[in-house]
């Protein structure tokens, strides 16, 4: 139970912090998670204790993710028409990721284990766990990417439509969801229903082709 | 009754997912939570499901959906032994990978739908 008050409580703050400082760098994901390992240093609460009561706000995702279809299904006229722009993104995000990955690798000689780890963090967990296996990579290291790279593609997206001037929602939502899975889906529902739809979208056809092309690479190398 | 008749659909349709899911996973990983949104898209399509009837519990949860993500940002705690060596080239590779990746991405689609009015 505590996991839960606490979780919720501080969920409750992150949202008033949002709304008293205006700040894209107060994400409610980041904020609340911040607050939340401050409690677990400072106080005697547990890990733990914490996660059995927190696990089920984490377990009810799944059923909220199901209910990304409805701002789909209401802008399902956008998938028609930008069918082309749609795929061409998603597999532009894939691309200029794993090679910004690969070659940040090489730059700070990170070894090959670590750098196959971190190439599907930008895809929803399960996935990315998968990928991260069918490359010999350690998958419980890329669950770890995969939430950093949430949270911090949550907060950072309104500060790179900003400053980069991106104009149309299908541009922000398919960005947003192909770099940033669910978490970044989170944060494309609060700027437009249309960004929300398409960063929900993103999120499924970057996991499918990225797990589809792993395989097909996985099967030309070995 | 709507916040039930919600409650109802999409757990049912993340339930059917999850099976589905693990009858396709010997030919491909799709999680659950992502069939049963295809699920409930069909669902809307054909009527099965009534649209006035979810929208306003469904709408009310997705604007708060990053609340459930919480409880997985603070489980970091739990695997920090596990990084803590590689700790800045992970952070300096996610952080420069995830923006570098929505930049191109949000740029390359603008301009593609400029050219298209045009």
């Amino acid at each position: 139970m505590i996991g839960i008050v606490v979780t919720l409580m501080c969920y409750l703050i992150s949202l008033w912090l949002k709304k008293k400082f205006k700040s894209p760098l107060l994400n409610t994901v980041l904020v609340s998670s911040v607050l939340i390992i401050l409690i677990l240093q400072i106080s005697s609460l547990e890990y733990e204790l914490y996660a059995e009561g927190a696990s089920w706000i984490g377990k009810s995702l799944g059923p909220i993710v199901v209910l990304l279809a409805l701002p789909l299904y209401r802008h399902r006229d956008m998938i028609g028409r930008y069918l082309l722009p749609i795929t061409l993104g998603i597999l532009v995000s894939i691309i200029s990721s794993v090679v910004v990955i690969v070659v940040l690798s090489q730059i700070l000689s990170v070894n090959k284990d670590l750098m196959l780890t971190l190439i599907p963090k930008s895809i929803t967990t399960p996935m990315a766990m998968e990928v991260s296996a069918m490359l010999e990579g350690i998958p419980n290291i890329t669950v770890i990417a995969v939430i950093i790279t949430g949270i911090f593609g949550a907060t950072i997206a309104p500060i790179v439509m900003n400053i980069f001037k991106v104009k149309s929602d299908v541009a922000k939502g398919i960005s947003i969801g192909a770099a940033s899975h669910g978490i970044g889906t989170s944060k494309a529902m609060e700027m437009s229903d249309e960004a929300g739809a398409m960063s929900g979208l993103a999120m499924g056809l970057t996991g499918v082709i990225f797990v589809l092309l792993t395989s097909v690479v996985v099967l030309v190398f070995k | 009754m709507n916040i039930i008749y919600t409650l109802v659909v999409i757990c049912s349709l993340y339930f059917i997912g999850t099976g589905i899911s693990s009858v396709i996973e010997p030919i491909i990983i799709i999680p659950g939570n992502l069939i049963g949104m295809g699920l409930l898209y069909l669902a809307l399509t054909f009527k099965w499901v009534n649209m006035d009837r979810i929208k306003n519990t469904g709408d009310f949860l997705l604007k708060h959906m990053s609340l459930f993500f919480i409880p997985f940002g603070v489980s970091i705690v739990s695997y920090y032994a596990l990084i803590k060596n590689d700790l800045l080239s992970i952070i300096i590779i996610v952080v420069l990978s995830t923006v570098i990746s929505m930049i191109v991405t949000a740029k390359v689609i603008d301009k593609l739908l400029e050219r298209r009015r045009s």
